[in-house]
């Protein structure tokens, strides 16, 4: 598991972090202190690009779900992009798509969820 | 806190708890999709193994925590449940593609349902958590195990051994989950759980209904009540002991063991011998009323729990009796199966009712009661060595296994006696109230996704295999090479006509000159009616010819092929011959072959109906004047003789119509929905010689050359349209000439202009529904045989307009009338039947390859401006 982090362009207030691999045990250990540490420290919120994730563990589905949560507790967002259609079934089958907040593209989230930046 | 808000609390804690397990699971199961099957068997192959390596702590608690039952065989058990589920599920495929199929273009996926809760029974808990967990792993789902009260700690025990196995193979957490303390409110709550896939219950009827009415999908069981049925053929120590091998299995607790043994009356000394020489004890009268009062509650009528999955001993102690120590098995004389007979129900212990049966009928009829008083559907023992009594039993008898020669107990669940699939889940069918009979296992668990390939229909080319041709093909066939069929008896078929032109006459000298014994039938009129071809059938059968030869136009051939086949097969009726169907190769009423009496030759006068190469023949029903055109490659005749000199006589009139059939034949197989590369071709020569030579055949019949190209566009025509079928032109012409007696080749002209304008129409109207024909082209088509004809067709539209305009003409060249009004139809006759005829236009057979799918509106239109 590889994450790139850069600043989300449609809003200079979130960042985006490029998850790629899986997201299994391992790739959760390896993305949960960058992921939690973004959604701690950024000003509006977090984006997880999804695009390079082809497998989701348990492990890995409950990093997404704390990061969410903890993102909502601090007053902020988090939005998944480019969902793979295998992950997104899973998230669909867990009833999380509609918690996650899930779009196409950075443009697209950035305008859903802060829509007055 | 009051009773009504104790129970509140109670409900609010089994929702949470159920929320609770559910949401674990489901997260499990969403994540196990992702799996493949690698790694899925990884994991199956990880739990199996812990779980056999458990078998012996878990058999030791399961006897402990339910107090029934015997250790070793529930270590037996935990390795059923282990080794053989495992060695029957190991190699199925349960991930991605499951098979391609490249007959039938489907490829089937595997699905897996998602979360499943495993109800657990008391007599089997540890060995059917093992089954239940191994199945779910198998198929990608995730399980909660909920088990029964008095089995909880080793069937939670058993859960977490597979568990912990699965998660350090690599499943993903939560994937079995289990009740800690299970309760009645939690059941329900489970059960009803929006977010659960299925339920797979096992256990007493009472839980398996609540399953079922619960709303989630459910796979039950039923209760068993298993007769044995000893037969005079069998082999009386093997039948014995193989009951008491299954009967004393485990105490009895199997709901597949044996309940009740059914003897041929006449090994009934040898068989009761047997058994008590193997430690069953016959009961006195007095000793079976007592043990039914202990073994039977005579108020629930069911059996007593005290005495489920124990010994024989304690059994008869419960019930006062004294045995000896060796006792395996307490046997009571049974007379009639219900309620006044408590013995006769399910008994899960060392307990069997003894039944005499003096026949083979009567062992049928016992067992069927037995089976239909609490056992319907779930599993039946026969022990026999006789092919006849094995079929009457498994013919007459409802269960989801019929075991042969083998315990009942180990047959049933599987894999140990015979090839039945090994289960702890015996599904019994309707008969159990159940949805399977199946013993349920790994494919049970899975949904299969059918990926349909657009299949193209496999299309024909099928004509006569013998077609002779030119001026003077008549005199050569019939003069020489007619011996060559080696023929005694001929019947020609024909008309008044080709007596009266002497045609007739010829054609049966040359038969008998090849030494045949020849009769004719002149009676064929036009639009032969069933009557007419009764009359040919009758002196058929008396004659017994081995020939037929058909001569004239195309009322005697169709004529003929319709008296062929009712002569080789007078057993078809005319309903079955009539009957409309979609796809010839899928009509309900199959034609049988023809040819095993007689040979059909066709030598057709006219030019033509082409019937003396098609797969059809057109019949009139006396009663109603209705035509129903009957069809099936086996009318086609043997043999086709094409001598134009035989149509020199025909009058201009005749000349014309029939001129005009051939052409609308023609079109109508090139537009057609089946037209194929082999049709084709045949159709635009037909078409192409039609053009020119109609006019010259009209306007000079003796000219010689004219009539022969006409001759062979008529046959060129027949043979398009035998595989490439026609269209609503037909369906039109076939009405219009019932209803108003017009030769049908006219009645093709007048609706041909309507008609090509209905079918190039863009888009079509509705479309034809048939995969070989993807997109509508019938005006692309109608312009290819404009340019064929080398008429202006630089677009579709314009080469549609020169096509009708190419046909008006031929119709003026050749005097034919354009309009129905010409041919003398009154108008308020056409106007009452219009309607009428509409409707019966769309049930003609000919509907179904019109390039575009008529509504009865639009035949109805055509016919208006066909007026």
């Amino acid at each position: 598991m590889n994450v790139i982090q850069h600043v989300c362009p449609a809003n200079m207030n979130v960042v985006t972090l490029d998850l790629q691999g899986r997201l299994d045990a391992a790739g959760e250990a390896v993305a949960a202190p960058v992921v939690m540490k973004a959604v701690g420290s950024c000003q509006a919120g977090v984006l997880l690009d999804m695009a390079h994730v082809d497998f989701v563990s348990s492990a890995g589905l409950r990093l997404l779900v704390k990061a969410h949560k903890e993102a909502v507790a601090a007053g902020r967002k988090l939005g998944l992009l480019k969902v793979q259609p295998g992950v997104y079934k899973i998230l669909k089958l867990a009833a999380l798509e509609q918690a996650l907040n899930i779009f196409d593209d950075e443009t697209d989230a950035a305008k859903k969820l802060w829509p007055t930046a | 806190m009051s009773e009504t808000k104790k129970e509140e609390a109670g409900k609010n804690d089994a929702k949470s708890m159920a929320d609770e397990l559910v949401a674990q699971a489901r997260e499990a199961a969403a994540v196990f999709t992702q799996y493949d099957q690698e790694t899925v068997d990884k994991i199956v192959y990880a739990a199996a193994k812990a779980g056999c390596e458990h078998r012996l702590d878990l058999a030791r608690m399961a006897v402990n925590d339910t107090g029934m039952g015997v250790y070793e065989d529930k270590v037996i058990k935990n390795l059923f449940a282990t080794e053989y589920i495992y060695n029957d599920i190991r190699d199925i495929k349960t991930v991605g593609l499951l098979r391609d199929d490249p007959a039938t273009g489907i490829m089937e996926f595997a699905e897996p349902l998602g979360v499943i809760l495993g109800i657990i029974p008391v007599t089997n808990p540890t060995s059917t958590t093992l089954f239940k967990c191994l199945i779910a792993l198998k198929s990608r789902n995730s399980i909660i195990i909920c088990g029964s009260r008095n089995a909880n700690k080793c069937t939670i025990a058993a859960a977490k051994i597979i568990y912990e196995a699965a998660l350090a193979a690599g499943a993903p957490d939560y994937v079995i989950r289990w009740v800690d303390t299970p309760s009645r409110e939690l059941t329900h709550e489970l059960m009803t759980h929006q977010g659960l896939s299925l339920i797979l219950a096992t256990g007493g009827m009472g839980l398996v209904h609540a399953a079922y009415s619960s709303g989630t999908p459910a796979i039950g069981v039923g209760p068993g009540n298993v007769p044995a049925f000893i037969c005079r053929s069998a082999d009386i120590e093997t039948a014995v002991c193989g009951i008491l091998t299954s009967k004393t299995f485990d105490n009895g607790m199997i709901c597949a063991s044996e309940q009740a043994v059914v003897v041929d009356a006449a090994v009934e000394k040898e068989v009761v011998a047997c058994f008590e020489k193997h430690g069953a004890r016959f009961l006195k009268p007095a000793e079976i009323a007592k043990l039914e009062s202990v073994v039977i509650d005579p108020d629930k009528k069911a059996m007593n729990p005290k005495v489920v999955g124990q010994p024989a001993r304690v059994v008869a102690e419960l019930s006062g009796l004294q045995v000896p120590e060796n006792t395996r098995v307490l046997v009571a004389r049974l007379k009639g199966v219900g309620d006044d007979v408590p013995l006769s129900r399910e008994k899960l212990c060392p307990v069997l009712g003894f039944y005499v049966a003096k026949t083979l009928d009567d062992a049928v009829n016992i067992c069927t009661d037995l089976t239909h008083f609490g056992g319907l559907g779930h599993t039946v023992s026969l022990w026999s060595n006789s092919q006849d009594t094995i079929m009457k039993f498994s013919q007459t008898v409802n269960a989801g296994r019929i075991v042969l020669n083998s315990p009942s107990s180990q047959g049933g669940i599987g894999g140990i006696y015979n090839r039945i699939r090994p289960s702890l889940t015996l599904g019994c069918g309707a008969g159990g109230q159940n949805i399977t009979t199946d013993n349920v296992s790994v494919p049970h668990l899975l949904n299969i996704k059918r990926v349909a390939r657009r299949m193209q229909n496999m299309k024909w080319f099928r004509v006569p295999s013998q077609v002779y041709f030119e001026a003077g093909a008549f005199d050569t066939f019939f003069s020489t090479e007619i011996k060559e069929v080696g023929s005694r008896r001929a019947m020609i078929v024909c008309s008044g006509s080709a007596v009266r032109n002497g045609v007739a006459d010829r054609l049966e000298r040359y038969l008998v000159q090849a030494g045949m014994d020849v009769r004719v039938f002149d009676g064929v009129k036009s639009d032969p009616t069933l009557d007419t071809i009764q009359q040919g059938v009758q002196i058929m059968r008396k004659f017994s010819p081995d020939l037929i030869v058909a001569l004239g136009g195309g009322s005697p051939i169709d004529a003929a092929k319709a008296m062929w086949l009712l002569y080789e097969h007078p057993d078809i009726t005319f309903e079955e011959m009539r009957l409309r169907f979609v796809d010839i190769r899928k009509r309900i009423s199959r034609y049988p072959k023809l040819g095993k009496r007689a040979r059909l030759i066709a030598v057709p006068t006219t030019s033509g109906t082409g019937a003396e190469v098609t797969a059809f023949s057109v019949v009139t029903d006396t009663v109603t004047g209705a035509k129903y055109p009957l069809a099936d490659y086996s009318l086609t005749p043997d043999i086709t003789i094409i001598d134009p000199r035989l149509t020199l006589s025909m009058p201009a009139s005749v000349t014309v119509d029939t001129g005009f059939d051939a052409l609308s034949h023609a079109l109508e197989a090139y537009v057609s929905i089946m037209a194929s590369d082999y049709t084709d071709p045949l159709a635009l020569k037909a078409i192409q010689l039609i053009f020119e030579f109609l006019p010259k055949a009209a306007a000079d019949g003796s000219d010689l050359r004219a009539r022969e190209k006409m001759h062979n566009a008529s046959t060129i025509a027949g043979l398009a349209f035998t595989n490439a079928l026609l269209g609503v032109n037909h369906c039109l012409a076939h009405i219009l000439g019932a209803t108003f007696h017009i030769p049908h080749g006219r009645a093709n002209a007048l609706v041909m202009i309507p008609v090509i304008r209905y079918n190039a129409q863009f888009p079509p109207h509705k479309y034809a529904a048939f995969p070989n024909y993807p997109v509508p082209r019938a005006r692309e088509r109608y312009a290819e045989i404009a340019a064929a004809l080398g008429l202006p067709a630089e677009t579709p539209e314009q080469g549609v307009e020169s096509l009708i305009a190419a046909i008006g003409e031929l119709m003026d060249k050749t005097g034919m009338a354009k309009t129905i009004r010409e041919t003398g139809v009154k108008e308020d006759d056409f106007k009452n039947k219009l309607d009428t005829m509409s409707n019966i236009a769309f049930d003609d057979q000919c509907v179904g390859t019109n390039p575009c799918y008529p509504l009865v509106e639009d035949l109805k239109a055509i016919l208006v401006k066909a007026w």
